[in-house]
């Protein structure tokens, strides 16, 4: 029996290993993130991809931004941002990304089509999101079920173009979204203006519905979709049929002229790529007293 | 009114044009001097100057202006976003479209789509398509559209379409295994000349596109014509690729430099890790 036997070797001290700090690091795509073997990617699924009649083998990650080489393990990114590292979690964050649902977002949307039993809402995502019609708050108490009239008469909920603030309700594999308004809070929105700001501009907070001190509401979908509007007492004691109401109510100049200056704020703190919140835009609404008319 | 008669004022005059005094002696300046300087200055295996910067267009997702001297175009990406057409597909589907505008060539182009139009989408869709990651993205569509602005060198627009479009894809925040870079070449008298004018064009026995993925060391895609030796084609695509990783560079550094600028504006740094909480 033939038995081999190594030399001991100089054992490397965990000290000396060099940990390359890589987290809030720009990358691009293609760009390596790190060589280091010690970190781990989000839900990994292999492919092998051909490239001129040469198979190479990949190892990629769904949408957190990293894929690696399975030969040599070196992880590199597949967006252009900034890398973040949760313990030893690997991804890659992006300024312009379209918005991803998350179970639990408040969103606002548009509706894009009626179809059977639901409705296509647009709410800036890579797919249009659904809402059923047993996800909505049908007039005539919360109880009620749904019958064949109602299926009929969807359109008289929401039609193409409506305005309406939601709650992400499940996601689906494909990236699309299935939304519900069954609250008093959430539903169709009126006799206001609407807003597009990039997603990653509107934080996650306690709440999305704010009153602003001008007498404006502000609602911040975090899809980057905004609706201010003139101000509504409480939703809970309106009546049932002007929830779905597309009549706007009488706005007075003065109110007007503060919700276009609320938007107008809302679009200059965008451009210039600040965070949107209650504070911010209050903040911005006082300061445009200030500049000067340029007519 | 009579629609078939040319409703031009009664008394015309003719127009004065100009003649320029070097007329003539135009096709007689030589293309390059003797120790191989081309017209511009730059040597043969050089890329012309190049100015490139993501996020012009802002209604577009992502979106990016490419200039090589005398070729300038701009490219926008919308998308991802839902394919309107009912079939179910697992991969997502790429659009790419090149549009001549009408005054970026020398002759007037019209606002029609022409099959040398339609021929460069089809290879610009070539180029791009294995770098994008159109596997994470099942009944999505995503639309590149690219705007010739000026023509200087029909090789080096297509080349400058795919880095364009490959930078706008990366600022749309879409997946990709690497940016593709591209470069153009045409074969003159033996020689192989980079990133030719559209004047040094005319003079060309052949030419070579070639786009690749620096990164990743691969080549996504590869564009010859004219009547070229096949040595002659393997030092042009060894000095392609070494053109094409210079364009790399200026690619990773511009958009990085991007993203950076955006979120380091103010508090946008805090407000995404407060996202995360």
């Amino acid at each position: 029996m033939n038995v081999e036997f190594l030399l001991p070797e100089a054992r490397q001290n965990d000290d000396d290993v060099e940990m390359i700090d890589v987290s809030d690091k720009f990358v691009t795509p293609g760009e390596t993130i790190s060589v280091d073997a010690q970190y781990m990617r989000f839900g990994i699924n292999d492919i092998t991809i051909s490239l001129c009649k040469d198979f190479k083998h990949y190892s990629l990650s769904r949408s957190h931004g990293t894929f690696s080489d399975e030969k040599d393990g070196i992880i590199k990114s597949s967006l252009a941002g900034r890398v973040e590292i949760v313990n030893k979690l690997i991804s890659v964050r992006t300024v312009h990304s379209r918005y991803n649902a998350e179970i639990g977002d408040l969103i606002v949307g548009r509706i894009t089509e009626v179809a059977q039993k639901r409705w296509k809402v647009d709410i800036n995502s890579r797919q249009d999101a659904v809402l059923l019609l047993s996800s909505i708050n049908l007039p005539g108490g919360v109880m009620r079920r749904k019958t064949e009239e109602d299926e009929l008469q969807m359109r008289k909920f929401f039609s193409d173009g409506d305005i309406l603030a939601a709650e992400v309700s499940g996601t689906f594999q494909d990236g699309a979204a299935s939304i519900q308004t069954r609250s008093h809070k959430y539903g169709k929105l009126r006799n206001g203006s609407f807003v597009s700001v990039p997603p990653s501009l509107v934080q996650r907070c306690k709440t999305h519905f704010h009153v602003l001190s001008c007498g404006v509401d502000v609602v911040l979908g975090l899809n980057g979709y905004i609706w201010v509007c003139k101000h509504t007492p409480s939703l809970q004691d309106v009546d049932s049929e002007t929830i779905y109401s597309h009549k706007n109510e009488p706005i007075s100049d003065a109110t007007r002229e503060s919700i276009a200056r609320v938007c107008n704020c809302i679009t200059s703190l965008a451009r210039k790529f600040k965070i949107i919140n209650d504070s911010s835009i209050t903040l911005a609404y006082e300061e445009s007293f200030e500049t000067q008319h340029i007519d | 009114m009579d629609r078939r008669r040319i409703p031009g004022p009664e008394a015309s005059v003719k127009p004065i044009i100009e003649r320029a005094d070097d007329d003539d002696t135009l096709h007689v300046v030589p293309l390059k001097t003797i120790d191989d300087i081309r017209q511009d200055g730059r040597s043969l295996d050089k890329i012309r100057k190049a100015w490139l910067a993501p996020g012009i267009i802002t209604q577009a997702n992502g979106s990016a202006y490419i200039e090589f001297q005398g070729t300038k175009l701009a490219c926008a990406v919308y998308g991802p976003r839902a394919t309107k057409i009912s079939a179910f597909s697992g991969k997502g589907s790429l659009n790419c479209e090149i549009k001549f505008a009408p005054f970026s060539c020398q002759k007037r182009r019209s606002p029609q789509r022409d099959p040398q139009e339609k021929e460069l989408s089809q290879l610009l869709f070539e180029a791009l398509a294995p770098a994008v990651r159109l596997d994470l993205l099942p009944k999505s569509t995503i639309d590149v559209f690219v705007t010739i602005l000026q023509n200087d060198g029909n090789g080096s627009c297509l080349a400058a379409s795919i880095t364009a479009a490959s930078v706008a894809l990366a600022d749309a925040g879409i997946e990709m295994l690497d940016q593709v870079a591209a470069c153009s070449a045409c074969y003159i008298d033996d020689e192989i000349w980079i990133d030719c004018t559209l004047r040094e064009e005319e003079h060309a026995q052949g030419s070579l596109v070639l786009s690749c993925m620096p990164s990743l060391n691969e080549v996504t895609h590869m564009l010859q014509s004219g009547e070229v030796t096949v040595s002659g084609t393997i030092r042009a695509i060894e000095q392609c690729t070494e053109a094409c990783s210079k364009i790399y560079l200026i690619m990773g550094n511009c958009l990085s430099e991007s993203v950076r600028r955006k979120l380091e504006k103010d508090n946008a740094l805090d407000g995404l890790n407060k996202k995360e909480g």
